[in-house]
């Protein structure tokens, strides 16, 4: 399983209903809502000991699997 | 121990509350930042007070209960999405004292071209002179505690960008409709028809008037779940219910 897969299954235990590999704007096409943001968020800092502030909540950070990644990295510090 | 928190040392503090299976029903975090606030931390979440005029909002981050004892009246709102129950966590809330005053369904509408029918009577946004017109009627049309009325600040950035639109007659605004838009979303926030000028269509010009400014998004809108009329229109103009629900909840 690699990195991007492991974290499409995270997102999915908070979202089952969502497609993950298959939409790319979910917050502006009103798939995630703000309250599933924060549970996300809330999963993934403990699922990769990351650290994110609540600056990085915006909904851009949130569009697709791809940017969610991205925001992972950047806490992770790669 | 309750103690008062500026904006910046609780938006320090939130992320350390944000655990695996975290019940909560913060989601604007910005909105944060006009209100006076209150803060407890506790081993099984973080509950934040936000002053009202008389009374408290609640937002909570727990992880589990029980939801502590809260001085004075505080009113909260339990959001559930169609897959869950939210049975268990208001009965925690329940052990503290709270009753629900209020149930709200969420109805969504994907986006599409508005309905054919042409908005009548006339709509158009209000401007910033019409704040205290538009305040009133807010006010005579919503409970103050469980509307989710905005504060003169965000009433005022909502009228200077077009978000609140009017039905005007002789008297004044007859009704009003104020929404929020962000890219392809856009949310009713409150429809506001005085009441000896409700049953004329006043309440479908406006939903429709909206839907043809946002014709691009997915509109969405939460409503009273026993408010007939209002579920009538908006399932007219083609909103349909989507499993989203919430329990207001009060206390004192």
């Amino acid at each position: 399983m690699n990195d991007v897969d492991k974290l499409i299954e995270i997102l999915n235990t908070v979202c089952p209903d969502v497609d993950f590999e298959a939409e790319t704007n979910l917050v502006e096409d009103g798939i995630l809502t703000s309250l599933d943001i924060v549970m996300i968020v809330s999963e993934l800092m403990a699922a990769y000991d990351v650290r994110l502030d609540i600056d990085d909540l915006v909904p851009e950070n949130f569009e697709n699997a791809g940017t969610i990644y991205e925001l992972i990295q950047k806490a992770k510090g790669n | 121990m309750i103690r008062p928190v500026s904006y910046e040392e609780a938006a320090a503090l939130l992320p350390d509350f944000m655990r695996p299976g975290l019940k909560t029903n913060l989601a604007d975090f910005t909105a944060l930042k006009r209100d006076e606030l209150r803060i407890l931390e506790r081993e099984n979440g973080l509950f934040l007070l936000r002053r009202r005029e008389s009374w408290w909002l609640l937002n909570f981050l727990m992880t589990g209960g029980p939801v502590p004892a809260l001085p004075g009246r505080v009113v909260t709102e339990l959001v559930s999405g169609p897959r869950e129950s939210e049975a268990a966590l208001t009965g925690l809330f329940e052990e503290a004292g709270f009753r629900t005053v209020l149930t709200r369904v969420r109805l969504t509408r994907p986006p599409s071209a508005p309905p054919a029918d042409a908005p009548a009577p006339p709509v158009s946004p209000a401007g910033p002179e019409e704040l205290e017109e538009v305040m009133a009627l807010l006010r005579a049309c919503f409970e103050p505690l469980t509307g989710c009325l905005p504060g003169r600040e965000a009433l005022m950035e909502d009228l200077t960008g077009g978000r609140v639109l009017a039905v005007r007659e002789a008297e004044g605004i007859a009704g009003l409709l104020r929404y929020s838009a962000a890219g392809r979303r856009a949310e009713i926030r409150q429809l506001a028809v005085r009441r000896e000028r409700r049953c004329r269509g006043l309440a479908g010009a406006l939903t429709a008037s909206f839907l043809a400014r946002n014709a691009a998004a997915r509109c969405a809108v939460w409503t009273g779940s026993d408010n007939g009329a209002a579920l009538a229109v908006y399932r007219k103009k083609g909103f349909i219910e989507d499993g989203y629900r919430s329990s207001v909840m009060m206390k004192g």
